[in-house]
């Protein structure tokens, strides 16, 4: 049985895989997501589509990357194996399925 | 071997080991690793990069290395010129493609125009001599390291510009209707 994925994991997971664009350029896509786009960090979780809409809207297909730190750190958080989904929702999606 | 070489043996890998144990805490001190087949050359680099503030890992050889620049992030590479498995020259190029920011430094004892024009072009850092002086190293190391943080730095803050540009751009885009 696999455990339920909590928020806490799905943000930790998320915040992890920005910190590949580096600390002030993550802090600065949070503030405008909240500011401009009142997509405020704790609602991430229950609305991963539209984050990764939105995310995908700054970077293109930049975003491919990200999603796929995203899904690899939720792997190694979860110890699950992650290789069948093809985006970090699905995964998310996916895992809660199971659970 | 005498007990005295024994006993200085043990208290520079007890040393390292409390250095390392802190380094695992301070992530932000930058990452060193040591290559070289003479166990005495990187033990001792290693010890005095670790009483520098560094933290350390080191390899005896090129697979070593690329299996560890695989698995770590490393800010700077110190290689000797001539490894059991591989050139110098060549491991270089292959931490170009692990990790492409890492700063890297030869280091040789047969010094030549061959040597130093062959580490140029797979875009050494540094090029250095042994035996190795240690003040001359250090020296290097941070000055490079400078450089390496300024260089990030100054990406960071263009991506800092372009994330707020493209912010301001969507949201022009969303208020005209011209978003899909």
């Amino acid at each position: 049985m696999v455990q339920p994925i909590n928020d806490g994991v799905i943000l930790e997971v998320i915040d992890k895989g920005l910190s590949a664009i580096g600390t002030n350029a993550k802090q600065a896509l949070w503030n405008c997501l909240e500011k401009d786009f009142e997509f405020y960090q704790n609602k991430v979780p229950e609305n991963l589509e539209a984050f990764q809409d939105a995310l995908k809207g700054f970077f293109g297909l930049g975003y491919n990357f990200l999603d796929a730190l995203f899904r690899q750190y939720l792997g190694e958080a979860t110890g699950e194996d992650l290789q069948g989904y093809k985006t970090f929702s699905d995964c998310v999606r996916g895992l809660r399925k199971k659970a | 071997m005498p007990d005295s070489y024994l006993r200085l043996a043990n208290l520079i890998i007890f040393l390292r080991l409390i250095i390392k144990s802190r380094c695992h805490y301070i992530s932000q001190k930058a990452r060193i690793l040591v290559i070289d087949d003479d166990s005495s050359i990187r033990e001792t680099l290693a010890m005095a990069l670790e009483l520098e503030g560094f933290c350390v890992d080191v390899a005896e050889n090129g697979k070593g290395a690329i299996e560890k620049s695989y698995a770590n992030f490393y800010n700077l590479a110190l290689v000797d010129w001539r490894l059991p498995d591989i050139e110098g020259t060549k491991l270089i190029g292959k931490l170009k493609e692990t990790t492409p920011k890492m700063v890297k430094i030869m280091l040789t004892g047969y010094p030549s125009m061959d040597n130093a024009i062959a580490a140029v072009n797979e875009r050494a850092d540094a090029f250095l001599l042994k035996p190795v002086d240690f003040e001359v190293i250090i020296d290097k190391i941070r000055e490079l390291l400078k450089q390496q943080e300024q260089a990030q730095t100054f990406t960071e803050s263009l991506m800092v510009n372009y994330i707020e540009t493209r912010a301001k751009k969507l949201l022009r885009e969303e208020k005209t209707g011209q978003l899909p």
